[in-house]
């Protein structure tokens, strides 16, 4: 029976964890942090999900998977070994890169992308007094809550729309896109649109999925661009169920789908991701997909063709 | 206290000057305003090894194709990571491909004679050289490398350190006179007393000069450069350019020994503190080499810029003072001075000769050994220790922090420097627990890390 290696003990990789050990396989997640739940680890609720996975699952702290020369390995304090094509990766998001999101000007200390001031909080360390946030999503609006809560002073900048929900009260927010950095041995001032913000700190807090290892499946925010966790959840109870099911449906789809053209006859259910929501049609049925991505139950057809409806 | 050399300035050249002189039986001592050695210009270059170098009478012209021949002892010798290639001008339209012949011919009259092979390659040669690149054609000049400049900045430096050289760091030179046989150079941690001074102070070298009364006028040109994740192309790849225009002149497509790509630089005129990098910088860029290839999905990961010293005459100017031979300034080592540095210094040597200065022969030079990171272990399947992963980008470990800070790093972009760290395509999703280990290892308290010095602060509590 195969023995799966899951990079990255966040919510997906739990996830996917605990629902292969619960259909008996032998199974353990290796976590490059010394804590669970990577970003999901401030989202409100997720502690009971983290916690009682982290209680079932066999994760090893500290063990890192490694791209070098294009052969994978999984390496801790005194070894390493190579990994095969039963590790999956569930890594999450990476920070888009200043110049990704035409941030431009100097490079001073204090640039920080979201997962180090992550850790920073974790050490009871702060990355600035004067913080701008760059994000346009519900993890910038905790981080910046946290941060708040520490005493800092922050300005959480929107580049979309973003419905907070009222999570961040006193957090000072800007509509608009972060331009330039100015800063000789820190950072001094964020322009954001047309107006200087005086800062010492500016975050970066807008994602997307990556995999930094290709050749291996990949499972949540690594893959999905989706905020929810909910789905981020599902995703690894999908890609279970598409790992182990002997029975599968083929899918034909113009819009990407996780966990593929391929999906277990058992849990008939993928997710569909339509940046920005819209509609597709599946099997000429019609269904609505709100947020970047939508869990969708398929029926029990051989074959499903799934179709965006152009508005 | 008293040395036979003083050298101020510890960027590529004033390190490859104490290198030289490491080898004979003389007190050096090497100061630098920055807290860690190449920190100025030798920061913002893109680590190329160059051949073509118009004008091709000048000096730096000459130098360069000297250092060039140089560089392959001493990336063997000091243990620094050195991939030769070529470098293909390609021609985009008709007009360049018209051209191509007359820039071959004038090419190779020049190179040729050095022993550089340049030759004409087709479409359909150019397609298999580099599937990645349009065009109609090109002329393929060897002898180009690219190098891992902050490991040889290191290895350098770590070499200089283990045969006796001394540095003074965060040191200011206020002022300098020559009285009877000596120099007296004058900085803000006190006097020091040599024979002999060399001024490869870089972007201060002109400021250096004027404390013997010599006069040169420096502008700062300012280098963009775009840095991708991946492999572009297996070679320099640049759009032939028969009338350069001075603000597209320069740069190219380069494969770094790391494993991304940079776009770059552009030049444009600046100030001497100013490293930014603005939207137009990135537009030139953009324009002037994303047409250039067919696939370019690339994540861009750093925006950066060098600054370099532009003398009046564009030229290297490598002399000894008008007031006396026991000083020598080596002002406006612009582009290409990485591949020149090695020359500049045996001249530099000669010239301390010619001076006066007595060199024997040192009989014990100690030689340094190569920085081996845990990544190297693994793929050559040697057992590992402290292999603790901080940043999986580029399979940085707690060992490799470790022997960064051996080798001399006390800054963050000093450890950064010698082992990539958070370099890769996150840029520093790994920073929080760098910080943490980093500042552990250094034995101080993560408030006290600086990113390079002065109010490059890092975290509070």
């Amino acid at each position: 029976m195969a023995s799966y290696t899951i990079i990255g003990a966040g919510i997906a990789g739990l996830s996917l964890a605990f629902e292969l050990a619960r259909l008996g396989f032998s199974v353990r997640v290796i976590e490059h942090r010394d804590y669970a739940g990577g970003i999901n680890s401030i989202y409100p609720g997720m502690g009971e999900f983290i916690g009682s996975a982290v209680r079932s699952v066999d994760i090893e702290y500290g063990n890192s998977a490694v791209s070098i020369n294009d052969t994978y390995y999984e390496v801790w304090k005194n070894g390493y070994r190579e990994l095969d094509n039963n590790a999956i990766v569930a890594t999450g998001f990476r920070t888009m890169t200043p110049p990704e999101l035409g941030i431009y000007g100097d490079r001073p200390a204090g640039i920080y992308p979201f997962h180090a001031v992550l850790d920073l909080l974790r050490y009871g360390l702060l990355p600035g007094r004067n913080i701008v946030i760059y994000g346009d999503n519900i993890y910038a609006a905790l981080l910046g809550k946290s941060l708040l809560e520490k005493g800092c002073s922050v300005t959480l900048v929107l580049p979309n729309k973003l419905d907070l929900g009222g999570a961040i009260k006193d957090v000072r927010v800007l509509r608009g896109r972060v331009k330039y950095v100015k800063g000789l041995g820190r950072v001094e001032r964020v322009l954001v649109n047309e107006e200087w913000v005086n800062a010492d700190t500016l975050v970066i807090s807008m994602f997307k999925p990556y995999n930094p290892f290709p050749r291996l499946r990949a499972v949540g925010q690594a893959v999905i661009e989706t905020y929810d966790p909910g789905i981020v959840i599902e995703s690894g109870r999908i890609l279970a169920g598409e790992l182990v099911g002997n029975e599968h449906m083929l899918i034909d789809s113009d819009v990407p789908v996780f966990p593929g053209n391929r999906v277990s006859r058992d849990s008939r259910r993928v997710i569909v991701m339509l940046k920005g929501g819209g509609r597709v049609l599946i099997n000429d049925k019609e269904y609505v997909i709100t947020g970047d991505a939508e869990v969708i139950e398929l029926p029990d057809t051989d074959k499903v063709v799934i179709r965006r409806v152009m508005q | 206290m008293s040395y036979d050399v003083v050298v101020i300035g510890s960027g590529v050249v004033g390190l490859f000057v104490a290198y030289e002189l490491a080898q004979y039986e003389v007190r050096i001592l090497v100061i630098d305003r920055n807290p860690e050695p190449g920190f100025g210009v030798s920061k913002g270059h893109a680590g190329v090894i160059h051949v073509v170098q118009p004008p091709f009478n000048s000096l730096r012209s000459k130098l360069a194709i000297e250092g060039d021949r140089y560089y392959d002892n001493v990336a063997k010798r000091l243990h620094v990571r050195l991939h030769r290639l070529g470098a293909l001008l390609v021609a985009e339209n008709l007009g360049h491909l018209i051209a191509l012949p007359a820039v071959w011919f004038i090419l190779n009259r020049v190179y040729g004679r050095h022993g550089f092979r340049v030759r004409l390659v087709g479409w359909r040669g150019l397609r298999k050289m580099e599937p990645n690149v349009r065009g109609l054609g090109a002329v393929y000049v060897d002898g180009y490398g690219v190098i891992n400049s902050f490991e040889l900045v290191s290895q350098l430096y770590y070499f200089c350190k283990l045969n006796g050289v001394e540095f003074l760091f965060n040191t200011e030179v206020r002022g300098a006179r020559v009285s009877n046989d000596e120099v007296i150079v004058i900085t803000d941690k006190g006097e020091y007393k040599t024979h002999f001074l060399v001024n490869a102070a870089g972007l201060y070298s002109a400021d250096v000069a004027r404390f013997f009364g010599d006069n040169y006028r420096l502008d700062f040109g300012k280098g963009a450069m775009l840095v991708f994740w991946g492999k572009h192309t297996n070679n320099i790849v640049a759009p032939l350019q028969l009338m350069p225009s001075p603000k597209t002149k320069g740069g190219a497509i380069i494969p770094t020994v790391f494993g991304t790509t940079i776009w770059g630089p552009s030049l444009s005129i600046s100030d001497r503190c100013d490293r930014s990098v603005s939207e137009d910088d990135i537009r030139i860029l953009t324009r002037k080499f994303g047409g250039l290839l067919r696939f370019r999905d690339y994540i861009p990961i750093r925006a950066y810029a060098g600054v370099r010293p532009i003398p009046e005459g564009d030229d290297f100017i490598i002399t000894y003072s008008k007031q006396s031979k026991r000083v020598i300034h080596l002002v406006g080592i612009e582009s290409p001075g990485l591949t020149a540095a090695p020359a500049i210094a045996r001249r530099v040597i000669s010239m301390l000769r010619d001076a006066g200065l007595g060199l024997r022969v040192k009989g014990n030079v100690r030689e340094v050994e190569p920085m081996i990171l845990i990544k190297d272990l693994i793929r050559s399947g040697k057992d590992i220790s402290d292999g603790e992963v901080l940043c999986p980008c580029m399979g940085v470990t707690k060992a490799d922090i470790r022997e960064a800070i051996r080798r001399g790093a006390k800054t963050l972009d000093g450890v950064i420097f010698r082992t990539g760290l958070g370099m890769g395509v996150c840029q520093g999703m790994c920073l929080g627990l760098a910080i943490k280990v980093v500042s552990e290892e250094l034995g101080i308290k993560p408030t006290e890390l600086r990113k390079s010095g002065g109010d490059s602060w890092l975290v509070i509590q």
